[in-house]
């Protein structure tokens, strides 16, 4: 019997080394990927629009900056309330945030609630892209309070908003700790998350998060509301990106309201408070 | 409508009764078979009337009913691996005949016996049926030496392995939830232990298991693709025994024997794994190493219980049930984590003969599947959980109406509860207490009424021929279906039968699964008013020949045609979803293809070779812009051959080979640039177009077992050796596609630039040796 506990070990032991080394690198061979436009234009209040267009591209193929952004061609306009505002060429690049945009709006938007708003794009074969959508109230916080845990004097924002009873809603949620993030020793924490009033609908939605803020510690909490077609991007994106590095991930096509092309156009309706922990 | 439909029924089945008559010149043999040794009763055991060639076979609880004409005959009952039973009877009137038969040692053979086991497939107009006896499973190959009924029906033909490492199957071209798992007649919503690597299945506990993939009988129903039906064992009621063994990575132990001798028995039968002793050995050792990860505790057991009783010559008892459970857990201060899932199923029978031509048995069941998840972070915990559970009553009936029919009636009545979703989330923090629930149930009323007739029209010609009506009371709504039955077999020599079947099934409930993966937390979702019931048409032909009376060839050729199938939008969102039915999408499907199947039973090398050619395709409006696409369940081409040889009494050597085509699989073919808004980097994300674009590696492995058997006086032990994967194939069991991103951004900043992308193929099992003791006494 001795001898046989033996043999179940040794067996047991050379099976785990064996299955830990059965990733190996293959070939595969995919359909072509035919490359087209993604467009990306966000309108904020009191802002002009900002829009990116850039071009799709094979995912085997290395990043082509040249062919990337796509700076020539495209004549664009947002319309809205009869007004028809046209897009020029102005690419901005934030070196901090590595955000990039192509094109702005000649003018100031002010949004207006349930305004729709609608975006018209050529590039230069004549192709037509089109999108709408509708700008939604923001949805304030009720109370933005941090929670204090006495043993460690470690806190957490907790949030809290009322849901519009009545209608489907859609929010995005976004907190961080603008003290930690600035300390490459401090564990950041925050919440980056979409979500909708599936079955809590007209009810207090209470958010928080593991405790992470010290004393003096300051941050900021953004409330989104968001539009169906918003959220199914946002969502559609990181089901995409979870998908292709795990074997749990369902492989999703990218949700767009881009008729013609591939990404988002958007009002941004938000509430956003800073708080310190004193 | 129902009471229509009962009325229509009882009218049918009056029809059935008495269009044929009363032979009142005939009379009847009838009787139970069962097994001398053991006391178990002996299903598909041959009857035959040497004198007036009228012949029969025990039905499932070991019954039969031979009419044939007065007079003296000779009666010889027959069942492969048993000494053939003969005697003279003069049959003035009914005769009752209880028989137990001998158990025949391998290796005196005779001739009726070798081909009796294959001489019933030529002569029942069922097709596309398999059977599988404990003994042959138990001789196969194993990972990790653990006996695996699932994983042996998966080398047959028609059926497509979800994978390896996972117990989800396809049967000619069906979704892994359209197979009906009933043991001891309650259903098994989930099959597998560990995530797929096992099924539930204890091997020791198990008599036999029959396969339908075709051509259903009117008494089963409820999916489209496949019935397993699996018998317990009753328990021996001569004497007490015991078998189990031990192995790599489980442990089993069987005891059975009589409460009553020749009157009624028990059955415990128990299995559990020990990786975490392991795991927990390794963890306190390193308790103070600062540097060490606990290792999570995983661990499953089953527990297989059985009674019976034999009330009178007329009644018989069973009560039987299974406990399973998984549990997977990772305990830390801060971060606790337990996941635990498993099935419960209980079935109490009640057989009664009302007359010889007559018998009965009454079912009720219950089944109880559910997972559990509970997560524990500081003082915050969070619970979330779902379950399905059934309480059935059926009843079926046994009547041999003249010497050319034999009929089947019965119904059910299934209540069913729905689980979807249960959550609790709930904070401990005395400074911030909380506590919120929220459940999401659903219940429907599942009914089945069926009659069929096994019609001897010739000697040429059988049908076998019956309808089910099936119905679905969920909430505000009553679907119901009219499910035709039809198998005939003409015999064009004595070793030849010609054979063709058509059946149509309703399906009134699905599995909702997002991921690749079989996982645990998949649910079952019933029709409702919006989710019509999935529906089913298979055609079926082939032939069957005995050649040299060794070997059985079985061809066939299917098409089925699937109707409300369904699929999830892009992004859908299913879990914890108060509305689901809002990312379903509904389409079509179809599947066609030949099998070929060459088995041979009996003698010292036994075994199969198995090959598919088939396709299968589904069309969804709101998925690849209506193109049709392969799902995962096409495969083109599947090739099985699984050899067993007794060298002599102490040792057998087994081999299998499998070869499958690879599984469709959706891959990124392009990637877009997404900036967003707030102060994530911009990513590079990406595109899927196309549902299932790309065919993964072939699959292929090669085992081989050797079992080694000892008889010491105490009674019978033997050593399994077993290797899994003998050439060591890397089999894909994913492939992950991952884009490499570069520093040498132009425009300066932090985004990181893809430079190319690279793919990794994932594999499970390598070469794996594994021997497990067993023994038996």
């Amino acid at each position: 019997m001795k001898k046989y506990i033996k043999f179940l070990l040794v067996s047991f032991l050379a099976s785990t080394f064996l299955s830990s080394c059965l990733t190996k690198e293959i070939d595969l061979e995919l359909p072509p990927f035919e490359s087209g436009l993604a467009i990306e234009c966000y309108l904020e209040d009191g802002l002009p629009a900002r829009m990116n267009v850039t071009r799709t591209s094979d995912f085997f193929e290395p990043l082509d900056f040249e062919q990337l952004f796509v700076f020539s061609g495209i004549k664009a306009a947002v319309e809205y309330n009869g007004i028809i505002d046209s897009f020029t060429l102005v690419p901005i690049f934030d070196s901090l945030t590595g955000k990039f945009f192509t094109y702005t709006s000649n003018n100031i938007i002010n949004l207006t609630n349930n305004t729709t708003y609608k975006l018209t794009v050529i590039d230069n074969s004549g192709k037509v892209y089109t999108s709408q959508t509708i700008h939604l109230p923001p949805v304030q916080f009720d109370t933005v309070r941090l929670q204090v845990r006495s043993a460690d004097s470690l806190a957490f924002p907790l949030t809290q908003f009322t849901d519009i009873l009545g209608e489907a809603n859609y929010y995005r949620y976004f907190t961080k700790n603008l003290t930690a993030s600035l300390d490459s020793n401090r564990f950041e924490g925050g919440q980056n998350f979409t979500t909708n009033d599936n079955g809590q609908d007209g009810q207090i939605v209470q958010i928080g998060e593991g405790y992470s803020y010290e004393r003096g510690d300051s941050g900021t909490a953004v409330l989104y509301h968001i539009t169906r077609e918003y959220y199914d991007f946002l969502s559609s994106i990181d089901e995409a990106i979870n998908a292709a590095s795990s074997p749990f991930g369902t492989p999703t096509r990218i949700l767009s309201n881009i008729n013609g092309g591939t990404g988002i156009f958007t009002t941004l309706s938000y509430n956003k408070v800073y708080f310190k922990y004193e | 409508m129902f009471k229509n439909l009962t009325k229509y029924y009882l009218s049918l089945l009056l029809v059935f009764v008495f269009s044929y008559g009363f032979s009142q010149s005939k009379v009847t043999i009838s009787g139970i078979v069962k097994d001398k040794e053991n006391g178990e009763v002996i299903i598909g055991a041959r009857i035959f009337s040497k004198t007036f060639t009228k012949q029969t076979s025990t039905n499932a609880y070991g019954r039969f009913s031979l009419l044939t004409e007065p007079g003296e005959q000779e009666i010889n009952i027959t069942y492969l691996g048993y000494k053939m039973f003969a005697v003279k009877l003069k049959a003035d009137k009914d005769i009752t005949l209880n028989v137990e038969l001998e158990p025949e040692g391998r290796e005196v053979e005779t001739t009726v016996i070798r081909a009796d086991g294959l001489e019933q497939n030529l002569n029942n107009a069922q097709m596309s049926k398999v059977e599988l006896s404990i003994n042959q499973i138990k001789q196969l190959p194993a990972i990790f030496g653990e006996v695996d009924l699932l994983k042996t029906i998966q080398l047959l033909p028609g059926i497509q392995s979800g994978g390896e490492g996972q117990a989800g199957f396809f049967v000619r071209g069906g979704g892994a939830d359209q197979n009906l798992i009933v043991l001891d007649e309650a259903v098994v919503y989930n099959v597998s232990h560990l995530f797929g690597f096992f099924s539930v299945f204890n091997s020791d506990a198990i008599k036999n298991v029959e396969l339908y993939k075709g051509g259903f009988p009117a008494q089963y129903g409820g999916r489209l693709s496949s019935v397993i039906d699996i018998n317990m064992k009753d328990g021996n009621n001569k004497e007490f025994h015991s078998e189990g063994g031990i192995g790599l990575i489980a442990s089993r132990a069987t005891i059975e024997g009589p409460i009553v001798k020749d009157k009624s028995s028990f059955l415990v039968s128990g299995r559990r794994t020990y990786v975490d002793v392991f795991t927990r050995a390794l963890n306190g050792a390193n308790s103070n190493n600062e540097n060490w990860i606990d290792i999570p505790s995983y661990y499953f057991y089953d527990l297989n219980t059985k009674l019976n009783y034999e009330l009178s010559d007329k009644d018989r008892l069973y009560l039987s049930g299974y406990f399973g459970r998984d549990d997977f857990s990772f305990d830390d201060p801060s971060f606790d984590f337990g996941f635990n899932w498993g099935n419960a199923t209980g079935t109490a029978r009640w057989n009664h003969v009302f007359s010889p031509r007559l018998f009965s048995n009454f079912t009720g069941t219950f089944t109880d599947y559910r997972y559990t998840i509970k997560t524990k972070i500081d003082d915050f915990e969070l619970n979330v959980g779902s379950r399905i559970q059934d309480w059935t009553l059926k009843s079926d009936f046994f009547y041999t109406a003249s010497e050319k029919h034999k009929v089947k009636f019965g119904a059910l009545y299934t209540y069913h509860k729905f689980g979807l979703g249960r959550i609790q989330l709930q904070s401990n923090d005395p400074e911030n207490q909380f506590n919120f629930e929220n459940d999401n149930e659903l219940f429907g009323t599942e009914l089945g009424l069926y009659v069929s007739d096994d019609w001897d029209v010739s000697e040429e010609i059988k049908l076998d021929y019956g309808v089910r009506f099936s119905g679905f009371l969920p909430k505000n709504k009553i679907y119901t279906g009219i499910e035709p039955r039809l198998a005939v077999r003409y015999r064009l020599s004595p070793n030849t039968s010609l054979k063709a079947s058509y059946n149509l099934m309703n399906q009134y409930m699905q599995l909702i699964s997002n991921s690749g993966a079989s996982l645990p937390l998949d649910i079952w979702f019933p029709s409702t008013e919006n989710v019509k019931p999935q529906r089913a048409s298979q055609y079926a032909a082939g032939f069957t020949t005995l050649v040299k009376d060794r070997i059985l060839l079985t061809v066939e050729g299917f098409y089925k045609d699937l109707s409300n199938q369904v699929d999830y939008k892009d992004n859908a969102q299913l879990f914890f979803n108060d509305n689901l039915e809002t990312e379903f999408v509904f389409g079509r499907g179809y599947a066609y293809g030949g099998e070929f199947l060459a088995e041979k039973k009996s003698g010292k090398t036994t075994g199969w070779v198995a090959y598919t050619l088939s396709w299968s395709w589904r069309e969804f409006n709101d998925i690849n812009n209506g193109e049709r696409f392969h799902p995962r369940s096409d495969s083109r081409h599947n090739l099985n051959i699984v050899v067993s040889h007794e060298l002599n009494k102490k040792f057998t050597l087994s081999a299998t080979f499998v070869y499958n085509s690879g599984n469709v699989i959706s891959l990124p073919t392009g990637w877009t640039f997404v900036n967003d808004v707030i102060d994530n980097a911009p990513q590079f994300v990406p595109i899927y177009e196309k549902r299932n674009n790309y065919r993964a590696p072939a699959y292929h492995r090669a085992d081989v077992s050797f079992i080694w058997k000892f008889f010491p006086k105490w009674g019978e032990s033997n050593l399994a050796f077993s290797i899994y994967n003998v050439y060591n194939r890397l089999n894909p069991y994913f492939i992950t596609i991952e884009q490499q991103t570069g520093v040498n951004n132009p425009l300066g900043g932090i985004l990181p630039i893809p430079v190319g992308a690279t793919a990794e193929q994932v594999s499970l099992f390598p070469i794996l040796p594994a021997v497990t003791w067993n023994y038996k006494f």
